[in-house]
């Protein structure tokens, strides 16, 4: 039994994080973790996605474009590779977040926890002290009602990890997962059904956005059934029928990229007196403090979307509030949504759709990737910056990018929103040439009629 | 040497108080170096000098107060400095060549003005307080957003503590200001002694120079001008659907006329065929005057003024809403001059962005009214064919002096305002 000032429980990219901020702030600090420092993020989620991704992206490149770019060459999949290197690329964060959490003096308590009431932590069969508990232990995937994950059907891990490169998949769910999974094995060659119940690919999305990819996905090949549920699958020998609609689709798998649901089982989260709401999610208030006094919980487990970078700062926030320390909370419609898909999608605030449902005025700036110099040189032309702004002030309420390098486009834009910067600002601002991001300058422009390469 | 008085920085100004010696004993002043600050009834302005030599003698101390004309001190050719004196540095004499004799008088001079105070003007607004520290052109750690917001709204964000990272002023701040009428109070210029009583912890706060004539011509305006008030409220859904398409005929950088606008045009036509509402009540007679100048109630944190739109019924409704802007921009810059702040005839104060419905304005005397304008909003009304319609209502009170405005006229006059800005083609012509 030992006693902290801090206890994190779940090495995640929410975890990771907020044990690193505590022990700066020169508190004794140890985080638990039942599997790899890094957590599902950087073993099973982002990090081996982006790294299928990343490869998916260089082969199209070169085989679809090379001539056009002046590369010969014969180029194929080395999927046994391709697997060895998304492995190598985990572990060397894992590394990574092991050697940070070494360095700022955190202990490292392998092993489950589960609260024991207040200011105590079981971990297997010790129990610790905190003054300080912060849960971080993230979400595990949802499959769909009625079907059971198997060795055919596989949630969005199984599906970054395939041992054998795939001929045909059904991917159910045309999220950022779902469509990730999707652009990536179509990219490979591999012939993909995506399916949606909603109408629109990438239904949180700007529409304008979904659109362009959708134009790219159906250049790649992907088969999109839109408003279209999957209502069964029959396993085979070598591998799936599924039932989509009135279809009947053969492959190797069912990819399911549902949703996600907090993490809680193994918590004992009534022990301690920890409220839930819907979804089973864990009530926090803007500090991330729980109904319960000391306990703080981030990321997945709370409310707002899934994603590693909201749980990094809600991890800092809740570390620095549960030590004294002055913070500020997060500013959710600050968090950008970034989906890696080709091409990719990245947005913060308000879509049109939103804006337009609330009743107030807005304008919009729209600038097509094409129309800067750097598009042409890379013969990436395809995609958008757009911009939508208050008019009375000129406040930035939503900006979204669609685009190869968007997801790294965004983040001047979320900069610019959360500095209350107006798009009048943004209009003004030089910006180096020739890159992609001269798009977000006309883009701004454009809010005020008057882009210079459209 | 040369004389340099109290000098006469405004129409009404009767005496003014030296705030800071610019130049010190001994000193050499150029022909428009600025050599004092003084706060007088309208404004805080420094006095420039017209005369060049040296600083020989300053005779009125920083905080006295003197009548216009009074000696306040003197220039030289550099051989007469008198040491010890209040302003004086202790520096050594300096052996200043001296360009020549100074114009003479010691009257005539170039103003400036620092800090745009509040006219006396604006008698529905809160109390002016001292300017704050802001405009003086230290820098204020606030975003964009919530500088355009403080610029257009007439926030001083010196008045402001900030929510976000590192103090900075963010949005929020700025709305919250708005939301609860203006920020904190800026620090009062003298706060005195607590005394404690049954009330508790008593602070004593002493009125500046403008808060003085506030406060005078405000109760003397409503002790003797027989105040009567009438209201209206007005059918504004023409005036909100005119507005609305100038808005979209509006080109890149156009000036789109606010609905005040709109009410200091209407104003302006009324007042025109009505000359007894452009006159003054004035030691028992009543004056008219040719020209219509509606002035135009401007808050701002610090400065609450009422800057005056000259010969407003021969100006276009885009010239009007332009000249609005400007001058409460200059407001808000510490830029305005007195001679922007007099010659109105007639007073217009809207508080309908603070969501005031209807008020009772006190008159801007010798003006012979005032219009207090509420705040548009959408109300269910009977129509003509006794249907229950929604339109955009606007509530209004003119407060008459009963001297020289009586109840028919101001009703007339009234009638004609709601007219026009029910018909607002009216406006156009």
């Amino acid at each position: 039994m030992a006693s902290y000032d801090v206890i994190v429980i779940g090495g995640g990219p929410g975890g990771y994080v907020a044990a690193i901020r505590a022990a700066q702030l020169k508190k004794k600090t140890a985080v638990v973790e039942r599997d790899k420092a890094g957590g599902r993020c950087l073993n099973y989620a982002c990090i081996p996605a982006k790294t299928v991704l990343n490869t998916a992206e260089i082969y199209a490149e070169v085989t679809e474009n090379g001539a056009e770019l002046g590369l010969k060459s014969q180029t194929s999949i080395d999927w046994p590779a391709v697997q060895a290197r998304r492995e190598k690329v985990s572990k060397t964060l894992e590394d990574g977040v092991t050697m940070l959490w070494k360095k700022n003096k955190i202990d490292f308590l392998a092993g489950e926890a589960s609260l024991e009431g207040a200011g105590k932590v079981k971990v297997g069969s010790d129990s610790h002290e905190a003054k300080t508990i912060i849960l971080a232990t993230g979400s595990v995937a949802m499959s769909i009602p009625g079907i059971d994950f198997s060795d055919r059907v596989l949630d969005t891990w199984g599906a970054w990890s395939l041992p054998k490169m795939p001929k045909a998949l059904v991917v159910a769910g045309a999220g950022a997962s779902g469509s990730e999974i999707a652009s990536a094995y179509a990219r490979m060659g591999v012939k993909v059904t995506l399916v949606e119940m909603l109408d629109q690919l990438l239904p949180a999305e700007d529409r304008d956005m979904a659109r362009v990819v959708e134009r790219q996905f159906k250049k790649d090949g992907i088969e999109l059934l839109l408003g279209t549920k999957v209502e069964g699958v029959k396993e085979t020998k070598t591998g799936v029928t599924v039932t989509a609609g009135d279809k009947q689709i053969k492959a190797d798998h069912l990819l399911i990229a549902g949703g996600r649901s907090p993490d809680t089982d193994a918590l004992r989260l009534e022990a301690a007196g920890v409220e839930t709401e819907e979804g089973g999610r864990i009530k926090v208030d803007d500090f991330m403090l729980t109904s319960a006094n000391g306990i703080y919980a981030i990321g997945d487990l709370v409310r707002g979307p899934a994603l590693a970078h909201k749980a990094a700062e809600e991890g800092v926030v809740a570390a620095e509030h549960g030590t004294g320390t002055p913070t500020h909370p997060v500013d959710l419609s600050l968090v950008a949504g970034a989906t890696f898909c080709h091409p990719q999608v990245a947005g913060v605030g308000m879509t049109e759709e939103e804006a337009k449902a609330s009743g107030r005025e807005y304008k919009v700036g729209k600038f097509k990737l094409g129309g800067a110099g750097a598009s042409v040189v890379y013969d990436d032309r395809a995609g958008l910056v757009k911009i939508i702004g208050d008019p009375e002030y000129g406040e930035i309420l939503g900006a979204h990018i669609v685009g190869n390098r968007a997801c790294d486009m965004i983040s001047e834009l979320v900069v610019t929103k959360a500095l209350e910067g107006g798009y009048q600002e943004l209009a003004r601002i030089v910006h180096p040439h020739p890159t992609m991001s001269e798009a977000v300058l006309d883009a701004a422009r454009a809010v005020e009629g008057w882009p210079i390469h459209a | 040497m040369t004389d340099i008085v109290m000098p006469r920085l405004s129409d009404s100004m009767e005496e003014g108080t030296v705030l800071k010696w610019l130049k010190s004993v001994g000193d050499e002043v150029a022909v428009g170096d600025e050599l004092v600050e003084v706060e007088t009834d309208k404004a805080n302005m420094v006095y420039e000098s017209d005369t060049a030599g040296t600083l020989a003698e300053v005779l009125a101390k920083e905080g006295d107060t003197l009548p216009i004309g009074e000696v306040i001190a003197r220039i030289g050719d550099g051989s007469e400095v008198v040491a010890g004196d209040v302003g004086g540095s202790g520096l050594p004499h300096h052996a200043a060549p001296s360009p020549g004799e100074g114009s003479g008088d010691g009257a005539a001079a170039t103003v400036r003005t620092t800090t745009a105070t509040p006219a006396a003007s604006a008698p529905t607004d809160p109390p002016p307080t001292q300017p704050a520290a802001s405009s003086d052109g230290q820098r204020v750690k606030a975003s964009p957003i919530a500088k355009r917001i403080a610029r257009e709204r007439g926030v001083d964000l010196a008045g402001l503590s900030g929510s976000g990272p590192g103090g900075r002023i963010v949005k929020a701040d700025v709305e919250r200001a708005l939301g609860s009428g203006g920020g904190p109070a800026p620090a009062s210029p003298t706060a005195a002694v607590d005394v404690a009583t049954a009330k508790g912890q008593t602070q004593v706060l002493e009125l500046t120079k403008l808060q003085q004539t506030v406060a005078r011509r405000m109760a003397e305006s409503k002790a003797t001008a027989p105040h009567f008030y009438l209201q209206a409220e007005l059918d504004m859904s023409a005036a909100v659907a005119g507005r609305t398409k100038l808005k979209q005929m509006a080109g890149e950088g156009d000036v789109v006329p606010t609905y005040n606008d709109m009410v200091v045009k209407a104003c302006a036509i009324a007042l025109r065929e009505f000359p007894r509402a452009n006159g003054a009540y004035r030691d028992g007679k009543i004056e008219l005057y040719s020209r219509v100048n509606v002035g135009v109630a401007v808050a701002a944190q610090d400065a609450l003024v009422v800057p005056t739109v000259f010969d407003s019924d021969l100006k276009g409704l885009r010239q009007i809403a332009t000249e609005t802007r400007a001058l409460a921009s200059r407001v808000r810059d510490g830029q305005i001059t007195p001679p922007e702040l007099s010659g109105g005839t007639f007073t217009v104060s809207n508080l309908g962005m603070y969501g005031v419905s209807n008020f009772h304005a006190v008159i801007n005397s010798p003006q012979a009214g005032i219009l207090a304008v509420g705040e548009l909003k959408a109300k269910a009304v009977v129509s003509d064919e006794g249907q229950i319609v929604a339109r955009e209502m606007m509530g209004v009170t003119l407060a008459c002096d009963h001297r020289i405005l009586y109840g028919a006229d101001g009703a007339l006059f009234l009638k004609r305002v709601r007219e026009l800005m029910e018909e607002p083609i009216g406006l156009a012509l």
